[in-house]
């Protein structure tokens, strides 16, 4: 007998046994009600269960997604508020730092203008001070002159000398002020030749605008810094030229701050 | 029914109970539902995903689902005028509402759809006993109902699929933009250190100069009184002057 058989043989059997318990469930009604029950409940459940579970995970889904995405929201948000609140205050420090550099340079202006004005008196002091001395020798000799102690030639010629020594130190002071002091710092002296001294004024204003477009002020300051120090490299040996010889200078003219 | 399983997310369901409707409540629609009254084909159950596209847009178009809001005009409208209703409160409450109403609505068709298809599988039942007669029409409309009632279930399953999907696709999209503004938080983070750092260096510049200019202002008043002294002194050595001559 070979497999194939054996199958047939099985088979046939299970359907014999199949149509026996049918036969004996259709003698049966209570069997029958009980058996039908039994599969539609199994049915029943199957159907149930397979359709709430797919839901169920669906809709769990969706709560996860829609959750992740309020929170991205949420954070996105809190960004874009963060990054406003940021730029205010990024804007308020760059205003806060151009306007302490705007009085840090116009405190430092008042300086030397206070200090110009200080000098001036100061040399006025000084005339002051010889008028005095002028004055005060001028007394005992004008009085010798009158008691007749000492020859009016003598006391022309003394006083005379002295008034011209005094009016000298004026017009000289005078033509120094006008001419050669600096205008900027009473004791800096302005040489001609030389074109003035170097413009050391760094456009702060300039840098604040590159520290608020590219944040490297630093870098600014310093590119700056060694643009002067080449300007006045530059200067100094002009001026080096012009005192070795006027044919060889080769000044420029720079505009000092006032 | 002995022998029922049947686990519920539902609210107002009962587990492991079959629930019980008549033929015209089985045919009733969920009021306020995103089913469609033109069912979309279906091929073994599934709906195109170009037609779900479509619809997902309608849905958002009509209002039903919510849009993200824009954030930039969200963010605007919060910091020009607080007392405005928040958006994205508004927004997180109509998907909160949507998810219910969802839930509500598979919840609606899934008892109906239990109902038919247990009404279905007892007359099925009741057929096969012996001396029963079966009403085809009868078992055709159950199996009718049923059919429509399960079509309902299905587009409902995969409608919330891809809106899910569409979530996470604009999470992604939101994420890009995250990264973005975290850059930029850096890049002017270190521009704030680096203004900082100039408004400390020139606040105190700005101190010591103040403080010389205060300087320079004593020392002013100083040799104004000196050259008034002097002046005086002059007058005096004038008058000494004249009176010689007088005399």
């Amino acid at each position: 007998m070979s497999l194939y058989d054996d199958i047939n043989n099985t088979l046939s059997l299970q359907d014999i046994v199949k149509a026996s318990a049918l036969s004996d469930l259709r003698n049966d009604p209570n069997g029958l009600q009980n058996y039908i029950n039994v599969n539609t409940t199994k049915l029943y459940n199957a159907v149930a269960s397979e359709h709430s579970d797919t839901f169920q995970k669906s809709f769990s889904d969706l709560q996860r997604s829609t959750n992740t995405a309020k929170n991205v929201l949420y954070y996105n948000s809190r960004n874009k508020d963060l990054n406003k609140l940021q730029k205010m205050v990024l804007d308020r420090a760059v205003s806060s730092a151009e306007d302490a550099t705007y009085d840090s340079q116009i405190a430092k202006r008042q300086f030397e203008i206070n200090e110009w004005t200080n000098g001036n008196k100061m040399d006025t002091l000084f005339f002051m001070q010889l008028l005095f001395i002028y004055l005060t020798l001028l007394v005992p000799l004008y009085y010798m002159k009158n008691i007749g102690i000492l020859p009016s030639s003598v006391f022309y010629g003394v006083t005379g000398l002295l008034l011209f020594a005094l009016i000298m130190t004026v017009v000289v002071r005078a033509q120094y002020t006008n001419s050669s002091r600096d205008n900027r710092l009473w004791n800096r002296r302005k040489f001609a030749k030389m074109g003035g001294p170097p413009n050391l004024a760094v456009s702060c204003p300039a840098i604040m605008d590159s520290a608020s477009n590219t944040g490297i002020a630093l870098t600014a300051a310093e590119a700056q810094l060694e643009h002067t120090v080449m300007d006045y490299e530059n200067r100094f040996s002009n001026a080096f030229n012009a005192f070795q010889g006027p044919s060889q200078a080769n000044t420029s003219t720079v505009s000092v701050p006032q | 029914m002995a022998g029922i399983q049947t686990p519920t997310f539902c609210p107002n369901r009962t587990a492991n109970s079959i629930p019980s409707f008549t033929t015209n409540e089985l045919s009733q629609r969920y009021q306020l539902g995103i089913i469609p009254f033109n069912m979309p084909p279906m091929n073994n159950g599934l709906v195109n995903q170009a037609w779900l596209s479509d619809y997902i847009t309608t849905l958002e178009k009509q209002g039903i689902l919510p849009v993200a809001p824009n954030l930039d005009k969200v963010q605007s409208d919060m910091f020009n005028s607080p007392e405005t209703v928040d958006p994205l409160k508004t927004y997180v409450e109509k998907e909160n509402a949507f998810q219910s109403n969802l839930m509500a609505e598979y919840c609606f068709y899934e008892s109906r759809y239990f109902s038919a298809v247990n009404s279905y599988l007892q007359t099925i039942g009741a057929a096969s006993m012996r001396g029963n007669t079966t009403n085809n029409a009868t078992l055709s409309s159950q199996q009718t109902i049923a059919v429509n009632l399960n079509k309902n279930l299905l587009l409902l399953t995969q409608l919330a699929d891809a809106i899910s999907k569409k979530r996470y696709m604009t999470s992604e999209q939101m994420n890009n933009e995250i990264n973005r503004l975290n850059d930029q938080l850096k890049s002017r983070g270190s521009k704030l250190l680096e203004q900082n750092r100039i408004l400390e260096k020139e606040t105190a510049t700005a101190d010591l100069n103040k403080r010389m200019v205060q300087y320079t202002e004593e020392k002013n008043k100083a040799n104004q009184n000196i050259l008034a002294l002097y002046g005086v002194l002059n007058i005096v050595a004038l008058a000494m002057i004249v009176y010689v001559a007088l005399t």
